[in-house]
């Protein structure tokens, strides 16, 4: 009896412990200070690394997986904030975020600092204040090769579909131009896919991305000419005046030694802008864009499926598996708050007082109503300004837990009204209390009804725990953009990744099915009764 | 332990005429009631005044020298009087042998050795105990109902409530009802049987009250009552 009393109770503490330290040291990344009163670059040093966010999907030549090895980031901005980390003594720690997003969540104060082809623009110096300029990128335009009448000025882009990335200075001049902007959140692949199979009829993006991405593809031309040019700066905290100086001198330091020229150069990056901004020496006349010659070598002709599932794939499986263990570990604590709340919600909605009523019915359709996006958003972006700031981690699992326990609430709520009325009226005659009867009599019965329909949820939830990309987890999903951004591959890491989630999903589904089998003689209510 | 009830009335909310109109009835000890009565008459309300399901607003409920009044709470009875339900609400999660003990572990602490002890015998009492591992979606009828007596009986209960326990029998078993209630009746209990059953009723109560209305309008020995009324 007492051992059985325990076991009740740890499952209910549960959540409670979801919430304490083992979560913590589980999740990659973890909040830190609020964003009051800030020295970044004083507490990287304190840590002895600077954490710098960026977004991977992104893809080339910034921060990307390298396509022969994806365990390693690479990129001109990998380089450029190793060389930064070095001038302020520290190590540098690249820091997974979603890109349009990236600035709140150095508000937010996941990152030291923020290094992924930042525009120097007003509207962000709302969010983040911005160093002095490391790099100017061009703007390029680029069409379908043979297309007559593709837009070749700027002037020509009047309603025309372009693509481009979102909050971008291309995406400005394209709209100031008349232009239909499309723009995309996923990899830079998907825009000139898009365009070779002419869903858009013309590109306008940043050189560097231009370079790696259009340049490459022999079905893609490149217009001369400049469009534009954009700064690219370093985001650091707002008001945070000590890191500002700190990452302004240090980016003028490489200006001076000539390490930004080398590492430009090295990435074929190297531009009449850029060599003005800097105004120091030029790379040396020897210089080889080996890492655009990687590059073009790994992904410029893709390789046949076999090759690619022999020689590409080995390398990506530890990524995925990583990205597969985080997806479960969060869905089965989220699960464990579903069902928890779930159960509290759907006894205060059938059997609670009025009042109880009411909020639980409130509740299950606020967060049923409601996208999960909106709600997590809301969790790791809106509780810090209360002064509550989560992790990740425990933030993906609060929110992907309540919003679930909406769902869970009303597979019991239908579970115990499948359960006769003159089942509790047996167990209050036999003097069970309202709560034994609860317990003992109809909640056996309902969970029983329940359970199918609460592993489909916890596949959904499995599915679902994709969304928590959005706060700088990279789990199963977020694992596969970026390596498809990086290895121009979306088709066949597409199966891998498929692969995956079938091997996490497919035994709870067998679960649910033998449950299912075994429970039905038991729960089968006489024809009679 | 006999059982007086006294002036009991009972009103629906909405409804005209009270259910039960201060209706009176006593039953002594060890013997069995049938209650006849055409539907309406106040057969179920009765019942479930009786087991404690439903408050009721006036009048008195006098169960072995314990009275209880109209401000007597649910389940205040707490098992001094059980119901054996028409259709019988076995507990199908639970083995035969655990819709007999439940009541008696989680309302009066019983250790488990001891109730499973004392339903066995109750079981064996009534005939049933080869089913004791048995669920009772694998039960017929008829040992179904005699679970659900036993599962009463479990919390030895001074009076038992049977509502309509022909109904869900097939014919051919009804004399066996009449021969459990004997059985039962051998144990001291008092009975009170809700039926519209005529040859149960004859055979094998010791008295009939015959409701109208909300009030007994007749009671006697079988033989006199059931005469009078056929």
């Amino acid at each position: 009896m007492s051992k059985r009393r325990l076991a009740v109770t740890l499952l209910l503490l549960l959540p409670l412990l979801v919430l304490g330290a083992p979560a913590r040291a589980l999740a990659e990344e973890s909040a830190t200070t609020p964003a009051t009163a800030r020295n970044a670059v004083a507490d990287a040093r304190a840590r002895g690394e600077i954490r710098w966010g960026n977004d991977s999907q992104g893809g080339a030549p910034y921060v990307f997986q390298d396509p022969m090895d994806p365990n390693h980031l690479i990129g001109f901005e990998v380089d450029f904030a190793a060389a930064l980390a070095n001038k302020l003594g520290v190590r540098a720690r690249p820091v997974q975020g979603p890109w349009d997003g990236l600035l709140e969540l150095l508000a937010r104060g996941d990152f030291d600092v923020v290094i992924n082809g930042i525009e120097v623009a007003e509207e962000k110096k709302r969010v983040a204040d911005l160093s002095r300029p490391y790099y100017v990128a061009a703007m390029r335009l680029t069409v379908r090769k043979g297309d007559v009448g593709a837009p070749r000025t700027l002037v020509a882009l009047r309603g025309r579909k372009v693509g481009t990335l979102p909050g971008s200075l291309a995406a400005r001049l394209s709209e100031r131009e008349g232009a239909e902007v499309k723009t995309y959140d996923g990899g830079q692949n998907d825009i000139y896919d898009d365009l070779r199979i002419g869903r858009t009829d013309a590109v306008l993006l940043d050189d560097p991305i231009t370079l790696y991405y259009g340049a490459i593809d022999p079905a893609l031309e490149v217009v001369d000419g400049s469009f534009g040019e954009a700064s690219y700066a370093v985001g650091v905290p707002k008001g945070d005046t000590e890191t500002l100086a700190a990452v302004n001198g240090a980016i003028d330091a490489l200006a001076k030694d000539g390490t930004l020229a080398a590492l430009y150069a090295r990435w074929g990056l190297w531009n009449e802008p850029t060599e003005k901004l800097l105004g120091g020496p030029k790379p040396p006349s020897t210089a080889v864009a080996e890492a655009h010659d990687a590059w073009r070598a790994a992904v410029g002709k893709p390789l046949p499926f076999w090759s690619r599932v022999t020689e590409r794939y080995p390398a990506t499986i530890g990524l995925f598996a990583r990205g597969a263990l985080l997806s479960l570990v969060v869905s089965v604590l989220a699960m464990a708050v579903a069902v928890t709340l779930g159960m509290a919600l759907a006894l205060a909605r059938v059997y609670g007082p009025k009042p109880l009523q009411w909020l639980a019915v409130g509740y299950i359709e606020l967060f049923r109503g409601t996208p999960l996006l909106v709600q997590l958003t809301m969790v790791y972006f809106g509780l810090p300004e209360l002064g509550l700031t989560l992790s990740p981690f425990v933030a993906g699992v609060i929110a992907l837990g309540l919003n679930y326990a909406a769902a869970e609430a009303e597979n019991y709520r239908a579970g115990l009204g499948s359960v006769p009325a003159g089942q509790m009226d047996a167990a209050r005659t036999l003097g069970l209390s309202k709560l034994a009867a609860l317990r003992h009599v109809a909640l056996p019965q309902a969970i029983r009804v329940a359970l199918p329909p609460t592993t489909n949820d916890f596949i959904a939830l499995l599915k679902d725990s994709s969304l928590i990309s959005v706060v700088t987890l990279t789990e199963l999903t977020k694992t596969y953009t970026s390596l498809a951004s990086a290895m121009r591959d979306h088709l066949g890491l597409g199966l891998v990744v498929a692969l995956f989630y079938l091997g996490l999903s497919l035994p709870f589904a067998r679960l649910s099915r033998s449950v299912e089998e075994r429970l039905g003689s038991k729960v089968r209510r006489p024809a009679s009764a | 332990m006999s059982i007086c009830v006294t002036d009991l009335v009972k009103r629906h909310p909405g409804a005209a005429a009270p259910a039960l109109a201060g209706l009176c009835m006593k039953v002594p000890t060890g013997k069995i009631a049938s209650v006849l009565g055409r539907s309406g008459a106040g057969k179920t309300t009765l019942l479930r005044c009786l087991s404690g399901l439903d408050p009721f607003d006036g009048g008195t409920i006098d169960v072995g020298g314990v009275t209880f009044g109209a401000g007597a709470k649910h389940g205040s009875f707490g098992g001094r009087i059980g119901l054996v339900f028409q259709t019988f609400e076995l507990f199908p999660h639970l083995s035969v042998l655990d819709n007999c003990t439940l009541a008696p572990r989680v309302v009066r602490g019983e250790a488990r050795a001891r109730a499973e002890a004392r339903a066995m015998d109750l079981l064996a009492e009534l005939g049933i105990e080869d089913k004791a591992r048995a669920y009772p979606e694998a039960l017929s009828g008829g040992q179904k109902q005699r679970v659900a007596i036993a599962r009463a009986l479990a919390m030895e209960p001074s009076v038992l409530l049977y509502d309509e326990p022909t109904s869900a029998l097939d014919p051919a078993l009804k004399h066996e009802v009449g021969r459990t209630l004997r059985r039962v009746s051998g144990t001291g209990v008092t009975q009170i049987v809700v039926t519209h059953d005529l040859p149960v009723a004859r055979e094998a109560s010791d008295l009939v009250f015959v409701l109208d209305k909300g009030r007994v309008a007749a009671f006697g020995p079988p033989e006199e009552v059931i005469a009078e009324a056929a």
